[in-house]
């Protein structure tokens, strides 16, 4: 075997693992998911159907270990209990995350707020919560 | 006649192959080329390194016809030596870095369209999101 050989099926063989070593890293497609079901509740209290009827925009804002992620939703307009369930997954096996409710008016104020508490990721498993969701104090409806 | 033609055939070619006319033998007494050359055995009188054709090495290079022949070489030679192996050369590693990043990239780009998708939606729910979910 020529030394030129030689090298070529060393260098060959070193590129070929970094390239499994690469590939195998984008290939993580056996993902396990792990599921958060929040039930939006509004504080009776102080939410009434007056105040329902300001609300434009509604959203929810998940921490995670990893950073953040958010969504709309669809904003109540003839309740003023329970609002339904979202459902969140993340592929992130460990800690845990908090979900925030937003209401904000026409003017993209905040208007409500709801804070859950932080909820542990079970890997693979659902985890139930909810969200109690304020009239903010300084709101002037 | 015969004995004059033939005598004179030896001397022509003694004098061709710049052997002496006459030589002494083992016992001092002179002997004629003709008689010498026909005491030898036959590889003897015609050997071969008197057979080659090729001139003597000094004359190679004042040769006019071998001297293209030989500047050609020399120059290949040059050229050979003055090439690095493509292997040894940085370009090509680089080269080969690029295109394997390049495929292992391709191959990550097209592999993530198909990580296994979250469970879907529940009937009822106000919004799915999250890692596996398109918004």
């Amino acid at each position: 075997m020529t030394s030129l050989a030689r090298a070529f099926r060393r260098h060959a063989a070193v590129a070929s693992l970094l390239l499994l070593a690469t590939a195998a890293s984008g290939c993580e497609d056996d993902v396990t998911y792990s599921y958060f079901r929040v039930k939006v509740l509004l504080d009776t209290t102080d939410i009434d159907y007056a105040f329902i009827k300001t609300v434009f925009g509604c959203a929810v804002v998940v921490q995670t270990p990893h950073g953040s992620d958010t969504a709309d939703f669809r904003c109540p307009t003839d309740v003023v209990e329970d609002l339904g369930t979202f459902d969140y997954s993340t592929s992130i096996t460990s800690g845990s995350v908090t979900f925030s409710v937003w209401f904000t008016d026409i003017n993209v104020r905040q208007i409500a707020k709801g804070v859950s508490a932080p909820m542990p990721i079970a890997q693979g498993q659902t985890t139930e919560g909810q969200v109690v969701v304020m009239k903010l104090a300084t709101t002037n409806p | 006649m015969p004995a004059v033609a033939y005598s004179a055939l030896v001397a022509t070619l003694a004098a061709a192959i710049g052997s002496p006319t006459a030589v002494a033998n083992d016992h001092g007494s002179a002997v004629s080329a003709s008689q010498a050359f026909r005491g030898l055995r036959p590889e003897l009188r015609n050997p071969r390194w008197a057979q080659a054709d090729d001139p003597p090495l000094h004359r190679r290079d004042d040769d006019p016809l071998l001297k293209p022949v030989a500047e050609k070489v020399e120059t290949k030679k040059a050229v050979v030596e003055g090439q690095r192996p493509l292997y040894k050369t940085w370009w090509f590693w680089l080269a080969l870095a690029a295109v394997g990043g390049g495929t292992a990239a391709l191959g990550a780009a097209t592999i993530e369209t198909s990580i296994t998708p979250a469970r879907s939606c529940p009937r009822g729910t106000l919004v799915c999101f999250g890692d596996g979910r398109g918004q």
